[in-house]
This record gives structure tokens, C-alpha cells and sequence, in this order.
């Protein structure tokens, strides 16, 4: 009996990393290959086949088996109280992307099985690293492991007060799950009617910059939002443009990335 | 052992409800997808500049928003309302028919309103010309229609209630899989011809004919009644009721844009 209550608060406890949903995920790559060159297309599918979409899932699929290369805070961007990479950090998204980046421009060097998963990293870590859940700051306490706060249903009325809980990790991915019966492609296709145009905006920069970028905004949530926070109905609800906009952010710069490996 | 059955069927749960479907979210991304690929170029070009995504992805802004200001005199919305006589009331403000002849007749001058103010008109109606269709969106007076207020248990086993069976579950009946694009392509292959007799008519009229189904879900669905028990043939009825609708939704919205869009 014992165990099975240990098992219970452990499934409530683990720290889980945070992917969109399938579909979200998914999307993030469908429009990326979009905006790849013709020579990064060829050069990434002679690696990866076409179908590679999967591949964004490709650390998790690892963590199913025995011993896995990473723990699960590889899926984390660990930044210091100045908002800057921690230079501790071992298991971390920029660290390993930026390993998994000079294994792929120096291609020649390393076996074609190398290179394939130094591709698989990237475009899962790339995709992590957008989702602001994925941040761990140092003198942030609430930032190091799962938490919850509140967030109010209505605001006027009798049942004004009345709140319900969510996970900040989730809250992200429930933004994806609004949309029932949205596949993949169906994702992509509307990230390109609505953002498209943005591709320049969004791909402008370094992926040190990128990830520093969006640990600024992860940062500045974080500021307020903690265990104690009851968060506005209206807030939560114009959160999701925000969520939507890192889709597309990723998307974009997983584009522009592969296409300076392979230009 | 009852204890143990029950710490294990807690920790299932957990990892279980995450992934469970709401279909009330299905059946409006079904329809709005319908309605996007029977808008005419015009329209379709017009929405995207008010609206800046496709038509999917507001297809349940109308619920999200419905509980906060500006947008929460939109809450009763969502129903077609009765008069004592059983009849649509188009008096009656909360009214949905009532509500999409208003915006109807409203956007016919799109050209001359705040473009924020022709968004949130087209947000709205792209949820209530589908909310309308929704045979557990009708409301008679209690006093004299007080059948529909009940509960019965679902396919999965689980109590529900009468409006929320035929918003969630009816449509997702062996369907666990399908996306809207799928919907679309499997259900909606309706000639031109068969458009135009569907669309033909006012809202009021649209309100008034799907009568019939919501009164027959009351015979279907009995108080009390375990859809597990139901024969093929019952579910098949529940299933033919729920796909006409979504499908008349889904053309009939496409109808009022391309109206409103024609010049």
C-alpha cells in the first residue's frame, strides 16, 4: 500500500518537461521546412528522410528507454539571476543545442548517425526552449520545479471569486488544447496565415539570443506569477496570443538556424 | 484491496485525463471548418484582414471570453430561447436566431464600422450560428418544459448532463481520432444544390426547422438512461442528428459570411 502512495505522490511531483501538444509540436515543423533553402531541405532530409516531424519528440522517445544520454532538465534553459546562460549547467537546451550545433558544422568529422541525432536534438531542444514553462532562474524558487497557482473563472457576478487551479507548466500546453481537432499541418497552416509575414522579425538574431530573448519574457511572468497568484480571467485567455506567438517564433528560427548549418 | 484499487485508479486518472477530448470544442472546429472552405475568395480575403487567423481558430472565442468584461453581456448568447408557446422567441435578447439576424443585419455595413468592431461581430457569429444548431442549446420556460433538465450516463460510463451529452458526446461517438480537416473532407460533400436549399431562409427559420431534432433528443436520451445500453441503430440516430446539424452550422456560416462580404 505503501508503495502504491509513494508511486502516487511521485507522479504528482516528477519534473515533467514541457512540449506543446503532439500537434503543436508538429506544427513548429511543418513550418519551419517551409521556410528551409532548397540546399538546407536536401541536406536536413538526406539526414532525416521527408517525414521528420516526429523528430521534435525525439529526447522524449530516448527518455522511454533504460539509460538516456540526458536527465529530464535537459529540456530546461538554466539561466543566473542576471537572465544570463548558468555556467554550471550541464544538462541544459542551450548547452546541448550548441554541442549538437558544432557536431553539425563540423559534419565531416563525425559518422552520419551522429550527425542525424545532432539534428533530432536541435529541432527538439529549439522547440523546448520556446515554450516559456522551460526556464529554471536562479533566485526565481518557483521556477526550479512544477507549480501551481490560481486563476479566476469569472470575473463579476456572484461567482466572482470562484478560481481553479493550474500548473504554469500546462498552462501553455492548454492553450494548444483550446483548439480541438486541429492537426499538425492544420496548426502550420494557420501559424503562416497569421505570423508569416513576420519570418524576418522573428528569425533576426543568434540562438544565444533567441533563448535569452524568451527567458527575459519567461522571467518577467515568473515575476508575478507564482504559487500565490490568482491570475485575471482576461490575462489567462490573452496569454494564448503570447503562446502562439512563441509557436511561431520557433518555427521560424528552426528555419533560419538549419539554413545557416547549410548554407 | 478495495483502498488499493481505488490509489490505483487515482494515479490512472491522473495520467488519463490530460488526453480526454472535449467535444463540444470538436463539433465547433468541425463547423467553422466547413464554413472556411465554402467561403468565397472575397470573403475568405476580408475575414483574414479582421480576423488575421483562419475561421477554426476562433471558433470557440465566444466561450473563453464569455465570463469576462467587455464581452460578458455575450454570455447567454449561446441558446436559442422559447417563449411559453414553445415557440423561437425572438424577442428575447439572449435569443442565439435572434442575436445572428441582429449581427447580420448589423455587418451589412462592415464597411463604415471600427474595424475592432467588425472582428468582434465576426467572432460572434462564428460561434452562434454553430450554437444554434446544437440540439442541447434550446431553452424552453421551466415551468413548462422542465424534461430536459436531467442527467444520463455516457459511453464512457460517466454521468452527464442532457446539454452536455449532446454538445460533447453525441458527435464523438467511434470518432476518437478524427480531426476537423478530417470531419470536413469524410462529412461535407454536399452538392451545390443541397448548399443552397440549407442555406436558404432566415436564422429565425434555421432555429425553427432544427426544432424537431432537439425535441427528438429528449425520446433518444431519456432521463437516466445509459448510452451503453443504447442498440447500434440508437447511437446511429444520436450520431445522424448531431452530423445533420453540424453540417447545416457549418454551411449556413459560410452563407452569412459570404453575404456579408459580397461587396
Amino acid at each position: 500500500m505503501k508503495k502504491i502512495f509513494l508511486l502516487f505522490a511521485f507522479a504528482l511531483t516528477v519534473s515533467v518537461a514541457n512540449a506543446w501538444i503532439k500537434q503543436c509540436d508538429e506544427a513548429v515543423v511543418i513550418v519551419a521546412t517551409k521556410h528551409l533553402t532548397p540546399k538546407a531541405k536536401q541536406a536536413v532530409e538526406s539526414y532525416l528522410g521527408t517525414s521528420y516531424a516526429d523528430d521534435v519528440h525525439y529526447l522524449y522517445t530516448l527518455e522511454r528507454k533504460k539509460s538516456p544520454k540526458y536527465s529530464k532538465e535537459v529540456h530546461f534553459v538554466h539561466l543566473n539571476s542576471n537572465l544570463q546562460p548558468a555556467e554550471s549547467a550541464t544538462d541544459d537546451a542551450l548547452v546541448v543545442m550548441e554541442q549538437a550545433i558544432s557536431v553539425i558544422r563540423a559534419y565531416d568529422n563525425y559518422t552520419d548517425k551522429e550527425v542525424k541525432e545532432a539534428l533530432r536534438v536541435v529541432i527538439n531542444l529549439l522547440c523546448d526552449a520556446h515554450n516559456l514553462a522551460n526556464f529554471r532562474i536562479d533566485g526565481v524558487e518557483h521556477s526550479q520545479k512544477p507549480f501551481t497557482f490560481k486563476r479566476k473563472i469569472y470575473e463579476y457576478g456572484k461567482q466572482k471569486d470562484q478560481t481553479s487551479n493550474v500548473k504554469w507548466a500546462s498552462m501553455w500546453t492548454a492553450y494548444c488544447n483550446r483548439h480541438r481537432g486541429f492537426s499538425g499541418p492544420y496548426w502550420a497552416e494557420d501559424i503562416e496565415l497569421c505570423l508569416g509575414s513576420k519570418y524576418a522579425e522573428f528569425s533576426q538574431g543568434t540562438l544565444r539570443e533567441w533563448i535569452l530573448q524568451n527567458g527575459e519574457k519567461s522571467a518577467y511572468y515568473l515575476s508575478f506569477v507564482n504559487p500565490d497568484y490568482v491570475m485575471p480571467a482576461l490575462l489567462f485567455n490573452e496569454l494564448e496570443d503570447v503562446n502562439y506567438e512563441m509557436m511561431a517564433r520557433a518555427s521560424f528560427r528552426l528555419a533560419a538556424l538549419l539554413n545557416d548549418l547549410f548554407k | 484491496m478495495n483502498r488499493k484499487f481505488i490509489v490505483i485508479l487515482a494515479v490512472v486518472t491522473l495520467f488519463v485525463t490530460n488526453s480526454a477530448m472535449a467535444w463540444g470544442g470538436f463539433a465547433h472546429s468541425a463547423i467553422t471548418e466547413i464554413a472556411e472552405r465554402n467561403l468565397t475568395p472575397q470573403a475568405r480575403e476580408k475575414i483574414h484582414y479582421y480576423l488575421n487567423h483562419s475561421l477554426p481558430f476562433y471558433a470557440i472565442w465566444m466561450d473563453q471570453y464569455r465570463y469576462t468584461d467587455p464581452y460578458r453581456p455575450s454570455g447567454k448568447w449561446h441558446s436559442n430561447w422559447m417563449d411559453e408557446s414553445g415557440a423561437v422567441d425572438m424577442t428575447n435578447d439572449y435569443c442565439a436566431a435572434y442575436q445572428t439576424t441582429r449581427i447580420w443585419k448589423l455587418m451589412k455595413n462592415y464597411q463604415t464600422m471600427p474595424k475592432e468592431e467588425v472582428r468582434l461581430n465576426l467572432l460572434y457569429l462564428v460561434h452562434l450560428v454553430a450554437d444554434m444548431h446544437c440540439p442541447g442549446h434550446n431553452v424552453w420556460p421551466k415551468k413548462s418544459h422542465p424534461q430536459y433538465r436531467y442527467h444520463l450516463t455516457n459511453n464512457k460510463g460517466k454521468k452527464v448532463s442532457f446539454h452536455s451529452f449532446w454538445d460533447n458526446d453525441a458527435l464523438n461517438y467511434g470518432r476518437k481520432k478524427w480531426t476537423a480537416t478530417y470531419y470536413a473532407d469524410k462529412m461535407a460533400t454536399l452538392t451545390p444544390k443541397q448548399i443552397k436549399k440549407i442555406c436558404k431562409g432566415t436564422p429565425y427559420k434555421w432555429a425553427v426547422t432544427s426544432l424537431p431534432h432537439a425535441e427528438a433528443t429528449f425520446e433518444l436520451t431519456p432521463k437516466g438512461s445509459n448510452v451503453q445500453k443504447y442498440t447500434k441503430a440508437q447511437r446511429l440516430e444520436m450520431q445522424r442528428i448531431v452530423d445533420e446539424e453540424v453540417l447545416k452550422a457549418g454551411y449556413r456560416l459560410a452563407h452569412v459570411m459570404n453575404q456579408i462580404f459580397k461587396k
